[in-house]
């Protein structure tokens, strides 16, 4: 039972009366090569949470351990080797062509030049995710959704263990939704891969997570397998939302309560 | 295994660029002979081939030079173009560091305050140091490369307060600068006949006083530096888009790489002006022109905007050497008006290029 | 002693023999020329072919006839093409920076400069071609005679050297001898081009406060505390100064005046403008007919010993008896090979009723 765990993970900012708690005692853990993902309202804290594993937060008590193995002290290196972030989105960019900056996604494990195998490697996987037409064009040139697609490439080529999505499909039209999801839970199984995905479906949740883990200001609210972790009482709780969780064609689907 | 149709393509774009900037090397060394040719008296190509090869007034009709001939080429004309040449480079490499590492495409390497730093230095040399004439070029050079340190650890100082924040490097420059304007406009109100002028000209930046030992500590610094940049490429690529936590989510020390090409922009920028005084414009348009041509890819990014640099600076200086005799327009002055035509016009070209 | 050992000895004794009498006749062409900051140059004199910067500089050497000697000039100098009508744009070898090319297509054998001109620089771009530098600093006032005999010794023109130091001394010491029955010095007000800008000691127009003291003024704002501010108007109306002297130029170029006067009807326009500030037509010196507008050229040349006469006779009529300031212009402009007219050069602002 290893992976990818957080102990009372503790983050808060600003001073004295303006002090706000983002994490409040977060204790978590993703059994590895399993997809888990994070519900919860804006502000709950996910993508605070997401950012103190990966390291790019410091939270002020806790830690986090992988493998049963405390990365606190770890280089900056050894975990851009372990984590692949994708982040909600990146609002300015560089001169950099699509490939490129999927090409920078081989950084952590790159020596000076890159090589013959690593750009087929990139080149595969653009050609995975439909963006061969967009190769050599400017980041700027492309719509929010490929953007994010061209985001999720790179942490993809970074061959990481442990996979951190801030809202991946947030920007995606239906069918990169889908395939988005898929392609999630392919490669945690094929690979190995521990996927952590905050999402704002949660039918694509009910669908394609192992782990559904429910946070609400800072704290979890519930944890565990979707079937268990989420019901009308823990949606009402979270999101303020009425909805019943509902049986279909052998599927668990959250019907949401119409108020009119 | 067959190569990907895409990483072909990539091999060829790469492939492409460095012919790109091999072609403009060439055209570097062209307009530094261009320029070792023109002056007060025309030395013409074919008539230093002939003093090289005196066999050849055979072949060529054109007398060699005169011992004084030589001797103005090889101690005022060359030393002068050399000296555009690696002040130049190091000016365009350190306002592309500078943008990336603030990932502002307005820097250059002046953001952090150095220009004022140094013109100040210089001038408290001028008015206050008691040395004699002999020392006085050294001491100016001292005290303006001093102060442009000084001026680069408060600036670095301050903003690793706040995690050395791109945000933070600029604005605290922003203020020192306008400190030392200041504090400059002070120095030169009260400056008496003597030193005004000094003062004053120290900061139109000129390659009239540059000699070869100038040039050969300007390149020492060059060479010493720009390794540290060009490992960083990368790095800067990441950093250039502004978003720090891209670049730290895959492995990139954002502040140690600030600290280190912050430290790399502070040496070789006041190398440079210490002995040329403040040639502006430069370091903040030749990463431009080179971004318009090359793309911006810092890896090679660097070099190109080394090479535009020379260019500009040692163009700047032979217009401003030929063009208006006998007066010689400095080139800090010049650089900006042949500078800006050049850069507007790619920019339109730019405009009409994109989809 | 062998043949062989004479023979040698004797080879040996008249290549020393050679040696020294070459060596002492090289001596011999060579004089060590103590320059304005003290510098030792070695330079064979006299000098006949010299570039020289800075326009006081080559006045003084005009003026111990040694101005054929001078082969290049800098854009200060030639551009006031009626007072240096010898000196057109092939002359001019640049105006802050120096065209080194140039100096050295014209061929001197030494650059003559102001002490704060690029001394070292000049000094080792010049140095492979055999050019010395020397500094000689002509607008300096504190001791004119020095830099008279400067240029004397350079170009071999000492006995005019000392001429023109007597024809400076003179009035300088009938000056000092008359200021002596002075017991309290009077004031004097002492505007430049701008407006309200004075000369304070200590600063860029020390030279024209030293001016004043030479003629026997007090400057109301000889303070050197007050460097760098600017000066109120009102103190001026508090001071009430004897003597109020303005410096007008009409037309000039680059900030620096130029041979040409004025008209009389332009210092009369002028005049009216000054006359229209605030308080000033009960200044004591606008009612007393104290009131003159002059010209920084006229008042400038040969140490501004010119304008020290003007002033002294405009503050003391009675003592400076003997002294004529116009015709002491009128021969400083012969020795520059001029003959204007010197009342054309000032204008004396008639009493306000």
């Amino acid at each position: 039972m290893s992976g990818l765990e957080t102990t009372d993970l503790l983050f808060s900012y600003g001073r004295g009366i303006h002090k706000k708690k983002i994490l409040d005692s977060v204790s978590l853990r993703v059994e590895r090569g399993t997809v888990c993902v994070l519900l919860g309202a804006n502000g709950a804290g996910k993508s605070t949470l997401l950012k103190c594993i990966n390291g790019l937060i410091r939270p002020q008590q806790g830690w986090v351990s992988w493998e049963k193995e405390n990365i606190g002290n770890w280089s900056l290196n050894r975990r851009a080797r372990l984590f692949g972030y994708v982040p909600q989105s990146i609002s300015s960019v560089s001169g950099l062509s699509v490939m490129e900056t999927v090409l920078s996604g081989r950084l952590p494990r790159m020596g000076a030049k890159a090589s013959a195998k690593e750009l087929d490697l990139v080149s595969e996987v653009l050609e995975e995710f439909e963006l061969e037409e967009f190769a050599f064009r400017n980041l700027g040139a492309l719509s929010g959704g490929e953007r994010q697609r061209v985001l999720f490439a790179r942490a993809i080529v970074q061959e990481p263990e442990v996979l951190l999505l801030d809202e991946p499909t947030s920007n995606l039209d239906l069918r990169y939704q889908i395939e988005t999801m898929e392609l999630l839970r392919r490669i945690s199984k094929e690979k190995g891969i521990t996927v952590v995905a905050v999402i704002h479906d949660l039918n694509s949740a009910l669908a394609y997570a192992d782990q559904v883990i429910v946070m609400k200001q800072g704290r979890i609210l519930s944890d565990g397998k979707p079937d268990t972790a989420l019901s009308s009482e823990t949606i009402a709780e979270a999101y303020g939302i009425q909805a019943d969780i509902v049986s279909v064609q052998d599927r668990k689907m959250v019907l949401v309560k119409r108020r009119s | 295994m067959k190569e990907h149709i895409l990483t072909r393509k990539y091999k060829k774009q790469q492939r492409k660029k460095k012919v790109f900037f091999a072609v403009t090397l060439l055209f570097l060394l062209l307009l530094m002979g261009t320029a070792c040719c023109l002056g007060v008296t025309d030395l013409t190509p074919g008539r230093i081939f002939v003093t090289l090869f005196p066999g050849a007034d055979q072949l060529i009709s054109a007398s060699p030079l005169s011992e004084k001939e030589i001797n103005v080429l090889l101690m005022l004309r060359m030393p002068r173009v050399a000296a555009g040449v690696v002040a130049g480079a190091g000016l365009g490499v350190a306002g592309a560091a500078m943008q990336a590492i603030t990932g502002n495409q307005m820097a250059s390497p002046f953001t952090t305050g150095l220009s004022g730093a140094s013109a100040f230095g210089a001038a408290l040399v001028i008015m206050f140091g008691t040395v004699s004439v002999s020392s006085l070029k050294f001491a100016t050079v001292l005290g303006a490369f001093g102060m442009a340190v000084l001026c680069a650890v408060f600036v670095y100082g301050l903003a690793s307060y706040q995690g050395l924040r791109a945000e933070t490097l600029v604005l605290t420059g922003i203020a020192l600068n306008y400190l030392f304007s200041a504090m400059n406009s002070t120095l030169q109100y009260v400056a008496n006949e003597n030193q005004l002028p000094a003062i004053i000209h120290w900061t139109f930046g000129s390659l009239n006083s540059v000699q070869w030992g100038d040039i050969g500590i300007m390149a020492g610094f060059f060479l010493v530096t720009y390794p540290i940049f060009q490992v960083h490429g990368w790095a800067f690529n990441l950093l250039d888009s502004g978003n720090d936590e891209t670049a730290k989510s895959l492995g990139v020390s954002v502040k140690r790489t600030r600290l280190l090409s912050g430290l790399g922009v502070t040496l070789l920028t006041a190398s440079v002006v210490s002995f040329t005084g403040i040639i502006g414009f430069v370091g903040l348009v030749a990463p431009h022109i080179a971004r318009l041509l090359i793309g911006g890819d810092y890896r090679y990014l660097l070099p190109f905007s080394a090479v535009w640099g020379a260019i500009l600076v040692t163009g700047a200086d032979t217009v401003g050497r030929v063009a208006f005799s006998p007066t010689t327009l400095p080139v800090g002055i010049v650089v900006s008006y042949v500078g800006v035509p050049l850069f507007l016009y790619l920019i339109l070209r730019e405009r009409r290029r994109r989809r | 002693m062998t043949n062989k050992k004479k023979w040698i000895a004797a080879v040996l004794f008249s290549a020393a023999a050679t040696a020294m009498g070459a060596w002492t006749g090289y001596a011999s062409e060579t004089t060590v020329f103590v320059d304005d900051l003290g510098r030792e140059v070695e330079l064979t004199l006299p000098i006949t072919r010299a570039c020289v910067a800075n326009r006081y500089n080559n006045e003084l050497i005009r003026a111990v006839g040694a101005g054929d000697c001078v082969v290049g000039v800098d854009q200060y100098t030639s551009q006031d093409t009626v007072y240096w009508p010898q000196f057109g744009e092939a002359e001019t070898f640049g105006k802050d920076e120096y065209d080194y090319e140039k100096i050295v297509e014209m061929d001197p054998q030494v650059v003559v400069m102001a002490k704060n001109g690029p001394v070292e620089e000049a000094e080792t771009a010049l140095e492979p071609f055999g050019i010395k530098v020397v500094t000689i600093t002509g607008w300096d006032n504190s001791d004119v005679p020095k830099q008279i005999r400067l240029c004397g010794e350079l170009f071999g023109k000492e006995e005019e050297a000392e001429e023109l130091v007597s024809f400076y001394q003179e009035p300088v010491d009938y000056i000092n001898q008359q200021l002596e029955q002075v017991e309290e010095r009077k004031t004097v007000y002492w505007e430049y081009g701008g407006d309200y800008t004075t000369c304070i000691p200590g600063t860029s127009n020390d030279g024209w406060h030293n001016m004043i003291l030479m003629g026997g003024g007090e400057n109301i704002f000889g303070d050197e505390t007050l460097a760098g501010k600017d000066i109120d108007p009102e103190a001026i109306l508090e001071a009430d100064p004897d003597l109020i002297v303005k410096i007008f130029a009409g037309a000039v170029i680059g900030n620096s005046g130029i041979y040409t006067a004025p008209p009389q009807e332009e210092f009369a326009e002028k005049a009216n403008e000054l006359l229209k500030r605030t308080g000033w037509s009960e200044l004591r010196a606008v009612k007393e007919g104290n009131f003159y507008l002059n010209t920084a050229f006229s008042t400038g040349g040969l140490g501004k010993m010119i304008g020290a006469a003007y002033i002294a006779k405009w503050l003391y009529p009675d003592l400076m008896t003997e002294l004529d300031p116009d015709a002491l212009f009128v021969k400083w402009m012969a020795y520059q090979g001029f003959e204007p007219d010197a009342s054309a050069y000032y204008y004396h602002v008639p009493v306000q009723e």
